[in-house]
């Protein structure tokens, strides 16, 4: 940021933890620094989304049905939180005229990753973990065939779709050797999707096998998210 | 060049600092241009370094100063190197718009810089392709680099690294409490002590020796994993590679509970209990055990690779 109001400073007034001059003296900033402004758009923005998230939920690891997968988008999000304002919940930090476009980007991350996780806490029965046991209920059906996976692999579709989107979107302004690094990890994590999806198929009723296939489209997320992150700060 | 000139100018008469170029490089358009420019810095001083390409060396020293010295490539545009009590900012200055997609990247815009700054500041780093090297630093450390290899050697209090193809090799001393490194197709190599540890790349490989680690977190999609440390009370420590295989090696008096699975691979066990076939299905092999009193969780999962847990 150009001007002499930390994004500390903004946090807290986000968070309604000024005092009311501090408070009544960032509001007169704000109404002449356009970039602050943005910064606490944004800042509002992430709380609420953030606000609307699940908590994080510690998974039993008696089974391999674990809930990670169930929850991994949210989890991507949090696990870089340090205390250091909102920003640091997506490993965002501020670095000199790139601030605003970074939080914007981020902002689609977001919006991209959490709606994942919206699509399956709205809608149970498109969670790859549904009916898992000790996770839905005992008794209750567990996804072990790739037609059981789809609805989920149609939610990891949508959102890494959208964070295909935007690396295809800066496709033209990056390096080739960059590209080439991206394209050659996305390489590797679809291989592994394809040869998770192939033992479903041969294997059906290996329900392990749907969270196996879970977790490599979460790695391809949180990857698809890291290389936009990466991109924006190169 | 005449951009470049009036910078240095300015630079010169508002910072105080000392920016020097060399007399021919000076007269030569785009030839590499030498800086040597120091300022002063509180002890604990944020530090962001930025350096699109070639080499970034970051040493701590025992004064409350940042010294800037190296070379910047002949398509750089200067040195930006800004500085108060408690923040410093460098960046190797690049035109704007012509940064990304030009053949020779490397060669034009490579930058190599050494910078000294106070053993207890916090330093960030970004970079597309430079190599970062970061000696004596005890404040945060966060580097993130698309394609260049880091190498870090020090006590950080934190560490955060995230490149995408680099390789990283990492020695943190004691008094290093967090380690997280991310890397794509970098392997990743780790020598710790006392630190929780978190290590992710998607087909690098991953070496941690570890003494008295923390919660511990090392995956990888392609990449293998191979783990040699002792285990601390009742920390978790999980090991997950998709077709990897796994090696953990512990000593013979550990104390743990250890469940490791594979759906393809065999599983390997120098603690006397043989692998059975998965519970709920076909296929598979599942191995969990306690030796010791049981305090620590170990976590061993792969698809298709092998596991093999060894005494030391």
């Amino acid at each position: 940021m150009n001007c002499s109001i930390r994004e500390e400073h903004l946090d807290d007034y986000v968070d309604g933890m000024l005092t009311e001059p501090q408070r009544a003296e960032t509001e007169r900033h704000l109404e002449s620094c356009e970039t602050c402004r943005l910064t606490v758009e944004f800042l509002r923005g992430l709380q609420a989304t953030a606000d609307a998230m699940p908590r994080e939920i510690k998974p039993s690891r008696d089974l391999w049905a674990d809930l990670e997968a169930r929850i991994s988008p949210t989890r991507v999000m949090q696990v870089d939180f340090r205390g250091r304002g909102p920003l640091a919940l997506l490993g965002v930090r501020s670095v000199r005229g790139q601030w605003v476009a970074l939080a914007a980007a981020a902002l689609v991350l977001v919006v991209a990753s959490s709606g994942i996780t919206a699509y399956f806490m709205g809608n149970p029965e498109l969670d790859p973990g549904a009916g898992l046991p000790g996770l839905s209920g005992v008794g209750e059906p567990v996804a072990s065939t790739m037609e059981e996976f789809r609805p989920a692999e149609i939610g990891y579709a949508k959102a890494i779709d959208d964070l295909l989107q935007t690396l295809d979107d800066r496709r033209e302004a990056l390096d080739p050797e960059t590209l080439t690094v991206i394209e050659a990890n996305l390489r590797v994590i679809d291989a592994a999707i394809r040869r998770a999806r192939a033992a479903i198929e041969e294997y059906p009723g290996e329900s392990e096998l749907a969270l196996v296939l879970a977790d490599n489209y979460r790695k391809k997320l949180e990857f698809l998210q890291r290389a936009n992150l990466l991109i924006e700060r190169s | 060049m005449r951009k470049i000139s009036l910078a240095l100018i300015l630079g010169l008469a508002l910072g105080g600092g000392l920016v020097t170029m060399d007399a021919t490089d000076a007269a030569t358009p785009g030839a590499r241009q030498s800086v040597d420019e120091t300022r002063h810095a509180s002890r604990h001083a944020d530090i962001e370094v930025y350096n699109v390409a070639g080499s970034v060396r970051v040493i701590g020293w025992d004064r409350a100063e940042v010294q800037v010295t190296g070379t910047l490539g002949r398509g750089t545009e200067g040195l930006e190197f800004d500085s108060d009590e408690d923040d410093v900012y460098i960046e190797v200055e690049v035109p704007s718009g012509g940064r990304r997609g030009e053949q020779q990247f490397d060669q034009v815009y490579g930058s190599d810089l050494e910078i000294r700054v106070p053993e207890r500041a916090n330093v960030e780093i970004d970079s597309l392709s430079a190599s970062v090297e970061v000696i004596g630093v005890d404040g945060e450390i966060t580097i993130t680099t698309v394609r260049g290899g880091v190498i870090v050697d020090g006590s950080p209090r934190e560490l955060n690294v995230n490149t995408g193809s680099g390789d990283l090799a990492i020695e943190a001393g004691a008094g290093t409490r967090e380690i997280e490194l991310i890397s794509g197709s970098g392997s990743v190599e780790l020598n710790a002590e006392g630190s929780e540890v978190s290590v992710e790349t998607v087909g690098g490989d991953i070496t941690v020796v570890g003494l008295g680690l923390l919660d511990t977190s090392l995956g990888s999609t392609a990449g293998s994993i191979h783990f040699t440390g002792d285990l601390v009370g009742t920390n978790d420590y999980d090991f997950e590679s998709f077709h990897g295989g796994i090696t953990v090696i512990l000593p013979a008096d550990v104390s743990a509970v250890i469940d490791a699975s594979s759906f393809a691979g065999g599983i390997q066990n120098d603690f006397g209990f043989e692998p059975r076939s998965s519970e709920r299905g076909k296929v598979g092999k599942r191995l969990d055990f306690e030796v010791g009193g049981g305090e620590a969780d170990v976590f061993i999962k792969t698809f298709s690779g092998s596991i093999e847990i060894r005494k030391s």
